[in-house]
């Protein structure tokens, strides 16, 4: 599992993820994931194209960063999930926490909507 | 300077004299267990027997690669890289160092003396070396009270820093074993707390026949059940708080303990869930929450209607189609945020013969030897096969199909399983 995080133009934190984001994959970015993501104003977009497996250890730490963006009055929206990432995450109503919509440009709207 | 083997036998040539110093200073390290005390021993000890004016010791971080002075009377926690000053390029050698000019030799660091006012004259530095023959630390005399450190203190301090070596190693021992003491206590709390809250025995309802089953993995988690029969019908609840130890432990408790006190005093399933859910969004940390499904079967009419927050899927068995429907989490885990606009309940009959299979993610998440996870497929596809079989005996099958799948890979979570069937031939038992 591994991450990259930048700070786009427009202020919102942008975070790719690669890899299982099971327990030893939240394990491994999981400091580094809530730094980038608490690190800006509350707005933030994952990309979860390149998660090919989420269990429940790593929907705990996507859970805890969105309620600290909520925290700052931002919003966190996942983006580009797999459909088995994406039902996983559904089943679960993760959803109700935080969006989860198709492309970046669907995910840029909703934060930026959102503040 | 005079290099030496720090591991050369020393015993033949200490004087019976010395040897009764160092088998007193072995005696007085005998007796300190935690490290601080060990340490101050230690360097008291080196002091009195090498007549010195300063002793210190300074232990190897391995992950920093660095050494650390943990024992002066003046100055602490003074980091030092591998290779630097005479201490560091003991430590890298491993082999003893005895400079009779500090200042005069290249390899020496003023920087502790800048810190402590401290004037090194002369050094004495030796390895200590623990049994597997790795570098635990260093040990380092200054200022010999007359002179120089000669060869006879160098056979002194060698028989010193192998006494020194072994009581710190039997002091990490003791602090690791102190530690995996702490934990196990730990864990052994929460597995009680966790079975405080299964059922002592599951109801017996005419027409039904359900059973429970908690495995807690090693590292325990924080699952619980519930199968209980209450005035607002057979309530059916599977908890399970994120995390391992104590803390998801008492999670699931509040949340079980809250959820049967609403109920026990009339509480619609509405209104208990949205109660437990938002009391403990104020009270867990934030990066705690509770997975739970909370049911009510109604007995009479045979009809079920939940909620559940982040617990998903929830197989029905329809008997008449022979496959299950699944059905989704109605909200976000219990606990991670209130809610605002709950969901409505899902409601389905139970037909004779019918289902309900709530699992926890300890069974759909189970890992195999090649890193796969067993999913909800193989679990829909066992229920066609034995759904004509008694709860216990499902339950049983289950947790065989995990054995089978999981091909010795071990159980990294708690595996909870409530099962419920409607029968199909009304008995009363």
């Amino acid at each position: 599992m591994d991450m990259q995080s930048s700070a786009l133009d427009s202020g919102v934190t942008h975070i790719r993820l690669h890899g299982r984001l099971d327990a030893p994959g939240a394990d491994r970015i999981g400091l580094h994931f809530s730094a980038a993501a608490g690190a800006g104003t509350g707005q933030v977009v994952v990309d979860m194209s390149g998660v090919v497996f989420i269990a429940s250890m790593g929907i705990r730490l996507l859970i805890s960063s969105a309620r600290n963006a909520r925290a700052k009055h931002g919003l966190m929206v996942l983006y580009g999930a797999s459909d088995l990432v994406q039902d996983v995450l559904e089943q679960m109503a993760i959803d109700q926490i935080m969006p989860i919509v198709a492309t970046e440009a669907q995910a840029l709207e909703r934060v930026q909507a959102a503040a | 300077m005079q290099p030496k083997d720090a591991a050369s036998p020393v015993a033949s040539r200490l004087s019976q004299q010395d040897m009764q110093v160092i088998l007193d200073v072995t005696r007085h390290l005998a007796a300190p267990f935690e490290l601080t005390a060990l340490l101050s021993e230690v360097t008291a000890a080196a002091r009195r027997v090498l007549h010195s004016e300063r002793a210190s010791v300074w232990l190897h971080d391995v992950a920093a690669a660095e050494l650390v002075l943990e024992v002066a009377s003046d100055v602490r926690h003074v980091r030092i890289p591998m290779g630097r000053g005479l201490v560091g390029t003991v430590a890298q050698s491993g082999q003893l160092l005895n400079t009779p000019d500090c200042y005069a030799d290249p390899r020496f660091d003023r920087s502790v003396d800048v810190q402590t006012g401290f004037h090194s004259r002369c050094s004495l530095a030796l390895p200590l070396v623990d049994h597997q023959g790795a570098m635990v630390g260093v040990l380092q005399v200054l200022n010999k009270r007359s002179g120089e450190y000669n060869a006879a203190d160098e056979v002194l301090a060698e028989a010193l820093a192998a006494q020194c070596a072994m009581a710190l190693q039997r002091a990490r021992m003791t602090a690791a074993l102190i530690d995996s003491e702490k934990l196990r206590q730990e864990l052994e709390l929460a597995r009680l707390v966790q079975h405080s809250t299964l059922p002592r025995q599951v109801p017996q309802v005419p027409g039904y026949d359900m059973h429970g089953t908690f495995m807690p993995a090693a590292q325990t988690g924080g699952d619980t059940y519930d199968l209980a029969l209450l005035p607002q019908g057979l309530l059916v609840v599977l908890g399970d708080a994120t995390g391992h130890g104590i803390a998801p432990a008492l999670s699931v408790l509040q949340m079980h303990a809250m959820l049967r006190t609403a109920l026990r005093l009339g509480a619609t399933l509405e209104a208990a869930f949205t109660l437990v859910n938002d009391q403990l969004a104020e009270v867990l940390p934030d990066s705690h929450f509770v997975t739970a499904f909370v049911g009510l079967v109604d007995v009479h009419c045979h009809r079920l209607r939940f909620l559940s927050g982040g617990q998903g899927p929830i197989l029905h068995f329809v008997a008449a189609q022979g496959r299950c429907t699944s059905h989704r989490a109605t909200s976000f885990p219990m606990g991670a945020m209130p809610i605002t606009h709950l969901r409505p309940p899902v409601e389905f009959a139970l037909a004779p013969g019918d289902w309900l299979v709530v699992l926890s993610d300890g069974v759909f998440e189970y890992e195999n030897v090649d890193g796969l996870v067993l999913g909800t497929t193989a679990v829909e596809q066992l229920l066609a096969q034995v759904h004509e079989e008694p709860a216990a005996a499902v339950s049983a099958r289950l947790l065989a199909l995990l054995q089978t799948f999981a091909r010795g890979a071990p159980q990294q979570d708690d595996i909870t399983m409530v099962l419920v069937k409607r029968l199909a031939v009304v008995t009363h038992l």
